[in-house]
């Protein structure tokens, strides 16, 4: 007979035996094991979301605050950028205006200039001018230049005014100074034609009348020589300047 | 020759026996329970673990996921009766291979205990499941007509199961030994090879044959709309 219903009842509590020592050493420790280690991987992974979210969160607010200082920076870049051009135009403005006063002081100081340098030349040519007709004067100077000047001098009479003529006419003596000796002749012309005014003359050298004659009486001087010729002449031209 | 490994006794007293089969038991026994407690001593509960402890992790899960895919949405339940039916059949038929070892599942004896406890297994999950009347009520669907095929049907399959198993263990210790005999050298090694892989089918047929028909028992609970 191939069933031995005693190995059959010894089989089966075997078998139920096998499964309890299996559920005790196999699938217990294993299943436990699998569990505790899922909950460990588990626990990872929820830490890991959680971190995950915390650096999503960390992410967002660094977002936020760089978009913020972007801002700030633009709107602190636009204020500056602003300012520096006002300043600029404020800058150039003052700038300007140094420039033109600059220029005016310039131009002002260069006229200033000019018209001094202008008139040290004129001045200058006058001097030599004047140097040149004295030197002149001295060179021709003759007989005939003292009786030219003579003559002037006494034209001059009746243009000097009433108490100058008053007084030549009161006084004793006129005094003839003359740089050199005059001739007779001149002496003559003088005596005629002051014969109106006083009849005595006296007649002196003086080296410094300078191509000319003064008629000296006391209280005062009619002179004509070439030098306040000449000035008299250069006269109207230093007032226009 | 034996048919069976029950025929090989070493020690009787009376109706008391002591034979092959229930020796080679008890080394399967004690070489799965120990191995499993000497594996299981000292697990890791860190992504780093040892090979062995792999290597169970896999066997355990692996059974999980086939008994979930037979049907049995919640395994774990189900996982010492049927892991143990797997691990039991495939490590005999495993241990074949070795030179004097008869295993177990080539008695009849054994095979019908492993089907009685199939058969015995399956009520008393549904009536876990459902209750004694939940359960008892299946076998009244679809009409109370249907009771005595129903019984007929849960003793024929049990039938089946434990005849499958024997007659394929049985037949193939049988093959070989006849092989042996007539060419002792080339057929009897791919024979055992053979051997080897109709036996892991054949734990995995009787396995998952087992989960079918308590999923089948739950499904029926589960199927039923009055219960809902």
């Amino acid at each position: 007979m191939l069933i031995d219903w005693f190995t059959v009842a010894a089989q089966t509590v075997n078998f139920l035996l096998l499964i309890w020592l299996l559920k005790r050493f196999l699938y217990q420790r294993i299943l436990d094991a699998v569990d505790q280690r899922e909950q460990h991987i588990a626990a990872q992974l929820a830490a890991a979301a959680d971190q995950l979210a915390s650096v999503t969160a960390q992410q967002a607010s660094l977002t936020a605050q760089q978009q913020q200082i972007a801002h700030e920076r633009a709107s602190a870049l636009q204020a500056t950028r602003e300012a520096a051009e006002l300043e600029r135009q404020q800058l150039l403005e003052q700038a300007r205006e140094q420039a033109e006063q600059l220029r005016d002081r310039c131009q002002a100081q260069w006229q200033q200039t000019l018209a001094q340098r202008e008139n040290d030349v004129q001045q200058h040519v006058r001097q030599q001018v004047f140097l040149l007709g004295e030197q002149l004067i001295r060179d021709l100077a003759d007989d005939h230049l003292d009786e030219r000047m003579a003559a002037q001098l006494l034209r001059r009479l009746p243009e000097l005014p009433a108490d100058a003529r008053t007084q030549l006419a009161q006084a004793g003596e006129i005094a003839v100074h003359s740089a050199r000796p005059l001739s007779a002749a001149t002496q003559d012309t003088l005596r005629n034609g002051l014969q109106a005014f006083c009849p005595q003359l006296s007649f002196h050298l003086e080296p410094g009348c300078l191509s000319g004659l003064e008629l000296h009486i006391p209280g005062y001087k009619l002179p004509w020589n070439a030098n306040d010729y000449l000035l008299q002449r250069i006269k109207p031209f230093e007032d226009a300047t | 020759m034996t048919l069976s490994p029950d025929d090989i006794l070493y020690w009787q007293y009376g109706w008391l026996k002591l034979n092959a089969t229930i020796v080679y038991t008890w080394g399967l026994m004690a070489i799965l329970t120990l191995g499993a407690g000497w594996i299981t001593r000292n697990l890791s509960h860190t992504p780093q673990r040892s090979r062995w402890q792999n290597l169970l992790e896999v066997v355990v899960l692996t059974l999980l996921k086939q008994i979930a895919d037979v049907g049995l949405s919640r395994p774990r339940p189900y996982l010492a009766f049927l892991g143990t039916l797997f691990l039991f059949i495939a490590s005999a038929n495993l241990l074949s291979v070795i030179p004097h070892f008869e295993p177990p599942t080539a008695s009849l004896s054994t095979t019908l205990a492993l089907a009685l406890c199939v058969f015995i297994a399956i009520p008393l999950y549904g009536v876990a499941d459902q209750g004694w009347k939940g359960y008892l009520k299946t076998y009244l669907e679809p009409t109370p007509i249907m009771l005595p095929f129903n019984i007929i049907g849960e003793l024929s399959r049990t039938l089946a199961l434990a005849v499958r198993l024997f007659g394929n263990m049985m037949s193939d210790a049988m093959i070989i030994s006849i092989l042996l005999t007539i060419t002792p050298f080339i057929f009897p090694m791919v024979m055992k090879a053979l051997g080897l892989l109709t036996g892991m089918v054949q734990a995995y047929i009787f396995t998952v044959l087992a989960a079918v028909y308590i999923a089948a028992a739950l499904q029926l609970h589960t199927d039923d709309p009055a219960s809902e």
